[in-house]
C-alpha cells in the first residue's frame, strides 16, 4: 500500500521548474489572448460573410463531409 | 474523371453551409488534443501555434485542396497516385513518397478509434447515470485511469473487465466505423453530423461561459480562473527554444486541420474543376481554429486549474500522460458543477463521438483508394485488408495501455513527425515541383475569393525554410542531442511494438506501390 502511496505522491508531484506556469494572467499574457481569440474571430466573421454574399454557395463549397466517394456510391447501388 | 455526389437538397440555406464547412473541422483535435499539449507546455506553446498556423496551416491547407483536385482530374485519387502525377509521372520517387499518406491514416486511425471509445463510454455513463463524481479525490485514480488502462500496472487490464471499461465500447467503435464504411452508409453519420456540429458548438459556448464564471476553489491555492487564464496565455519565453514546442504547435495545427494526412487530397480529388477552393478551406480553418482556441482552449485548461489546481497540470503524471488524457480528467468536474450537468456531459460527449467518428470514418478513405487504385480491387475487398491491419494495431494500443505509451508513441511518430514530413512534401511538390505559378491557377480556378500573393510567396518560401528549419533542429535537439526520446524507444517494449508494426506498415505500402507502377505506367501509355 505504501509503495501506490508513493508512487502517486511522485506522479503528482510538481515540476521544479514548471512551479511559475501558475502565475495570474500577465500583461503580455493579455495581449497574447485579445490578439488570438479577436485574430480567429474576426477572420471566421469575414468568412461567414463571403460565404453568405457568395451566390449559390451550395453549389460551389465543400467540405470533406459532403463529398461521396465515387467507389462508395458504386458499391451502394 | 470521377465525380462528385452532391445532392442538392443537401444544404438549404447559406448558414446550413457556414455550418458545414465551418463545422467540418470540429473534432477531437479541438476539444481534447490540443488542451492536452497546452497542459503540457503552458502558455508559450500559443506563440508556435498561432504562428505554425499562419504559416504553414493556412499555405498548406489550400495546398492540398489544389494538389488533390488536379490529381483528380488525372483519374487519381490516392496521395500515392497524386503525386505521380504532381511530380512527373516518370519519377517514381514522388510516388514513394506518396506512401505517408496511407501509412498516417492507417496508423493514426490504430489509435484515435480508441479515443473515440474513450468519448462513447463517457456519453453511456452520463446517460445511465453511472458516471463517478468527479469532485471526489479518487476520480482519477479510482475511475479516469482504470477505465482507458492507463494506471501503473495497466498492460492488459482492459482485457480483465472488459464490460467495465472502454474496451466495450471500442468494439462498439470499430464496428461501427467499418460497418459504415462497408455498407457506404457514411453520408448517413455525415448528414447528422450536419445538426450535431453547431449543436456541439453551442454546447461547448455554454460550458465556457459556465468555466469562466467559476468561483476560486477554497481548498487549492491558486485555483481560479485567471490562473488558469494565465496558464493557458503567460508566455513561458525560455520554453520556446525548443524545437519540440514548434513541431508539437505543427502537429496539432495540422492534426486539427486534417492536413498532413492525405485525407483532404484524396477528397478533393473527387471535386469538379469549377468548385471553390479557397474560400471553404480558409472558413473551414477559420472554424477550426475558432473551435480549437476560443472554445476547446477556454474550456479545459482554465476548469482543470479551478478543480484540480496549477500543480496538478505541472505534475509528471500529466505532463507524461498522452495529449488526449487531460481533457477526460478536467470537464467532468465542469459538467458535475452544471445545471442539468448529466445531460450536458452526455450531450457533449456523444457529440464529440460523433464528430470523431466522421474523422475516423475520412480517414479510412485514402487507404481505400490507395488500396483500391494500386491493386485493381474493389472497395470491400480494400476494406477487409485494412480492418485486419488496423485491428493488429489497435490490439496493441489497447493492450499497452499503461500511462499509453504506444498511444502516445503512435501519437508522436505518426500524427506529429510523421504528418509534419508529408506536409513539407507536399509544400515542396506544390512550390517547386507543380511550380507556384500553375499551383496558384489550380487554387484560383473557380475560387470565391482572391488570396493575396504573399500566400504564394508563403508556400513557395517560407513554409518550406520554415517546416525543415524546425524539423532540423528537433532531429539536432531531441534526437542527438538529448536521447529522451530515444531512450524511451530502446528501453521501452510498447514503444518497440509500435514503431515495428509502423515500419511493419510502411513495407507493406511500399511493396504494393512498386507493383502499382506497372499498371499506372501501362494506364498512361495507353492514354486511359
Amino acid at each position: 500500500m505504501s509503495s501506490v502511496l508513493f508512487t502517486l505522491a511522485q506522479d503528482f508531484a510538481p515540476v521544479a521548474d514548471r512551479a511559475h506556469a501558475s502565475a495570474p494572467l500577465t500583461l503580455i499574457g493579455w495581449v497574447i489572448m485579445i490578439f488570438a481569440l479577436g485574430g480567429v474571430s474576426i477572420l471566421l466573421g469575414w468568412c461567414i460573410y463571403k460565404v453568405v454574399t457568395v451566390n449559390h454557395p451550395e453549389e460551389h463549397l465543400h467540405t470533406q463531409a459532403d463529398i461521396t466517394p465515387p467507389d462508395e456510391l458504386e458499391e451502394r447501388q | 474523371m470521377p465525380d462528385l455526389d452532391r445532392p442538392k437538397e443537401y444544404w438549404g440555406t447559406r448558414l446550413g453551409v457556414v455550418f458545414a464547412v465551418a463545422g467540418s473541422a470540429v473534432g477531437l483535435g479541438n476539444f481534447i488534443r490540443f488542451p492536452g499539449l497546452l497542459a503540457k507546455h503552458g502558455g508559450a506553446f500559443m506563440i508556435p501555434y498561432l504562428i505554425a498556423f499562419l504559416l504553414l496551416g493556412l499555405p498548406i491547407v489550400f495546398t492540398e485542396w489544389a494538389i488533390g483536385r488536379y490529381g483528380g482530374r488525372h483519374g487519381y485519387n490516392s496521395p500515392p497516385g497524386i503525386f505521380r502525377i504532381v511530380g512527373k509521372k516518370t519519377n517514381r520517387f514522388f510516388s514513394y513518397l506518396g506512401m505517408f499518406g496511407p501509412l498516417i491514416c492507417i496508423t493514426v486511425f490504430m489509435f484515435y478509434v480508441f479515443v473515440e471509445a474513450w468519448c462513447l463510454g463517457y456519453a453511456w455513463k452520463y446517460l445511465t447515470n453511472t458516471m463517478p463524481s468527479a469532485s471526489s479525490p479518487n476520480f482519477v485514480t479510482d475511475f479516469a485511469n482504470p477505465f482507458i488502462g492507463t494506471q501503473p500496472g495497466g498492460n492488459g487490464s482492459l482485457f480483465i473487465d472488459p464490460l467495465n471499461n472502454s474496451l466495450i465500447f471500442l468494439v462498439v467503435c470499430f464496428a461501427l466505423n467499418f460497418f459504415l464504411v462497408y455498407r457506404g452508409l457514411s453520408k448517413g453519420i455525415e448528414i447528422f453530423c450536419k445538426f450535431a456540429l453547431p449543436t456541439l458548438i453551442i454546447c461547448a459556448m455554454i460550458v465556457v461561459v459556465r468555466v469562466l464564471t467559476l468561483p476560486a476553489n477554497p481548498d487549492i491555492p491558486n485555483a481560479n480562473v485567471m490562473a488558469g487564464l494565465g496558464y493557458m496565455w503567460n508566455p513561458d519565453w525560455e520554453k520556446l527554444a525548443k524545437a519540440q514546442i514548434w513541431i508539437d504547435a505543427a502537429g496539432q495545427i495540422f492534426f486539427s486541420l486534417s492536413i498532413g494526412f492525405g485525407v483532404i487530397i484524396t477528397y478533393a480529388s473527387y471535386l469538379k474543376a469549377k468548385d471553390d477552393i479557397a474560400l471553404s478551406a480558409l472558413t473551414a480553418a477559420a472554424g477550426n481554429g475558432f473551435c480549437e482556441v476560443v472554445l476547446g482552449g477556454l474550456m479545459v485548461i482554465p476548469a482543470a486549474v479551478v478543480f484540480l489546481g496549477p500543480e496538478f497540470l505541472q505534475s509528471d503524471a500529466v505532463q507524461s500522460a498522452s495529449n488526449f488524457h487531460i481533457g477526460f480528467i478536467a470537464l467532468p468536474s465542469v459538467f458535475e458543477q452544471m445545471w442539468a450537468g448529466r445531460w450536458f456531459g452526455f450531450i457533449f460527449f456523444i457529440l464529440l463521438f460523433l464528430a470523431a467518428a466522421t474523422s475516423s470514418i475520412a480517414m479510412l478513405q485514402p487507404a481505400i483508394a490507395f488500396l483500391e487504385e494500386a491493386l485493381d480491387i474493389g472497395r470491400h475487398a480494400s476494406i477487409a485488408i485494412l480492418l485486419f491491419i488496423t485491428l493488429v494495431g489497435t490490439y496493441f494500443v489497447v493492450y499497452y495501455t499503461e500511462n499509453q505509451l504506444a498511444l502516445e508513441t503512435l501519437d508522436i511518430w505518426m500524427s506529429t513527425v510523421s504528418i509534419y514530413m508529408l506536409a513539407t512534401i507536399e509544400v515542396l511538390l506544390f512550390g517547386w515541383v507543380m511550380g507556384i505559378k500553375k499551383g496558384h491557377t489550380e487554387l484560383m480556378h473557380g475560387a470565391h475569393i482572391r488570396l493575396p500573393k504573399i500566400i504564394m510567396f508563403t508556400l513557395k518560401y517560407i513554409s518550406p525554410v520554415y517546416l525543415i528549419a524546425v524539423f532540423g533542429f528537433w532531429i539536432w535537439g531531441d534526437i542527438f542531442q538529448d536521447d529522451e526520446l530515444v531512450q524511451s524507444i530502446t528501453t521501452s517494449i510498447p514503444a518497440q511494438v509500435v514503431i515495428g508494426l509502423i515500419l511493419l506498415t510502411a513495407t507493406f505500402i511500399l511493396l504494393i506501390i512498386t507493383d502499382a507502377f506497372r499498371r499506372w505506367e501501362r494506364r498512361s501509355t495507353e492514354g486511359v
